[in-house]
Order: structure tokens, then C-alpha cells, then sequence
């Protein structure tokens, strides 16, 4: 019994340890996002040109 | 011998806008078979080029998914069908009866989901674990579910990520990479889970 709690207590830590990294990169993700959106090179919502030729 | 990163980069958008979206269907195809194209590259590409108006980004991801599907679905049936019998033909029968592998077997039998879905995001290990679960017989229905969810998770990424960046997507690869990482984080997330679930539920019936 004690084994198998010790077993659910490292399987629950790993889920928490994966879990934070989960946030960290999707915090990491999103405030990337943003400092390029301000920089003006990530585009939302494209102006696509209307003018273009196409290659083939 | 250095290699010039945007030189490359250049050429790959010089040849993608010659072959188009033949290109990117054989390029994504020959890549999620086993082939190491960096097919992610060609994928960001076409977007950034979508956006500015010499393709249509739903044509750019439909043709992507379909060569990244079609491809795990050859190389997943064509071990089922013959993995077993090739591997013995070439003497590598006693990797099949090893333990290392009787453990995986068991692994991805139980927990096929979550490594279906991680490995689609890492071009590397995709084409291998197309392989494995085909010599494990991993359930056709459940590789083709978690195929195509992991695969339009990765082909939504690197298609919009290129899209929306447009031309300064060759200077941002690390934006993507944390996308990446937040996909990879997010199927280890559930497939701990599932692991806490069975392990529960295991140690209730005994």
C-alpha cells in the first residue's frame, strides 16, 4: 500500500513538474507573440495585396 | 565548412515558389516517411508566401496534412503488413524478441496516444515510432485519431507561424520552437495523466 502511494506521489510530482513547463511555454509563447505583433512582424489580421501576380 | 542559414532559407523560398504545392506534398511526404528534409522549413515558407497572396493558405495546410497523413499511414502499414517478416529476412529477429523491445511493445500498446501525438511535432522520431507502432500493432483507428490530431496541431503551427509572420518568419525560428515546445509539454501533460489513471485503476482492482 505504501509503495504504491509513494508510486502515485512521483507520478503526480512529474505531472506537476511537466505541467509547469507547459505554462512557462505557453507564457513564453504568448509574450513572444505579443513583442512581435508590437514590432509589426507578426501580422493579425493580414492585409493581403490584391495586385499580385501569381508565379505560375 | 560554414553553412549560410539565410542563403538556404532563400533557396528553399526560390524552389518553393517554382514547384509550389507539388513541392510542399512531396517535400512533407518524403520528410514524415523517413527521409530528413526539413519539410517544417518549406511548410513556414509557403505560408509567408500565402500572405502575400501567391497561394492560398487552406490549399498550403490541406496539402501538408494530407502528405504528413499519408506518409505516417505508409510507413505504419507497411510494418504491420511486413515489418516483422523483413526484420527476420535481415537477421534482426532477435531484436523483435529482446527485452528492450517487449517493453516498449507493451508501452505503446497501453499509452499509444500520447506518443502518436508528441512525436508528430518532432520530424526526427516520427517516421521511427511510425514504424514501432506498426511492429507493436498499435489499433489502425487509433493511430489514424491521434495521427491526424497531432499532425494538424503541427501543420497549423509552422503554416500559421509562417503565415502571420510573413517575411520575418526566417528570423524568428525560436517563436515557432516555443509553440513546439508548448505542443510537445501539453501531450506529455496528458499522457501522465492517462499513466496516473491506469496506475489508479490498476491498483483498485488488485
Amino acid at each position: 500500500m505504501a509503495k504504491t502511494l509513494k508510486k502515485h506521489i512521483v507520478v503526480i510530482f512529474v505531472f506537476i513538474l511537466i505541467s509547469s513547463a507547459f505554462v512557462m511555454a505557453f507564457f513564453l509563447f504568448v509574450t513572444d507573440a505579443k513583442r512581435l505583433h508590437q514590432k509589426g512582424q507578426l501580422k493579425f489580421p493580414i492585409k493581403r495585396p490584391n495586385n499580385i501576380t501569381q508565379p505560375r | 565548412m560554414t553553412i549560410n542559414i539565410s542563403a538556404v532559407l532563400n533557396s528553399v523560398n526560390t524552389s518553393l515558389m517554382a514547384y509550389g504545392y507539388e513541392g510542399l506534398f512531396i517535400s512533407s511526404f518524403l520528410s514524415a516517411l523517413a527521409i530528413p528534409i526539413p519539410a517544417y522549413i518549406a511548410l513556414a515558407g509557403m505560408g509567408a508566401l500565402a500572405a502575400q497572396g501567391y497561394f492560398n493558405i487552406y490549399v498550403v495546410l490541406g496539402v501538408a496534412l494530407i502528405a504528413n497523413v499519408l506518409a505516417d499511414l505508409t510507413g505504419y502499414s507497411l510494418a504491420r503488413k511486413y515489418g516483422e517478416e523483413t526484420m527476420k529476412k535481415l537477421g534482426f529477429g532477435r531484436v523483435l524478441r529482446s527485452k528492450p523491445f517487449h517493453t516498449f511493445e507493451k508501452y505503446i500498446n497501453e499509452f499509444p496516444q500520447a506518443i502518436i501525438f508528441i512525436t508528430r511535432m518532432i520530424t526526427e522520431a516520427g517516421p521511427v515510432v511510425n514504424v514501432l507502432s506498426g511492429l507493436s500493432r498499435v489499433p489502425k483507428r487509433t493511430f489514424i485519431i491521434y495521427d491526424i490530431i497531432g499532425e494538424a496541431c503541427y501543420v497549423l503551427l509552422f503554416g500559421l507561424a509562417g503565415y502571420f509572420l510573413g517575411d520575418a518568419w526566417k528570423n524568428n525560428a525560436d517563436f515557432i520552437y516555443k509553440g513546439v515546445a508548448v505542443l510537445v509539454t501539453f501531450g506529455l501533460m496528458l499522457g501522465v495523466l492517462q499513466f496516473l489513471n491506469h496506475r489508479i485503476k490498476k491498483s483498485q482492482r488488485a
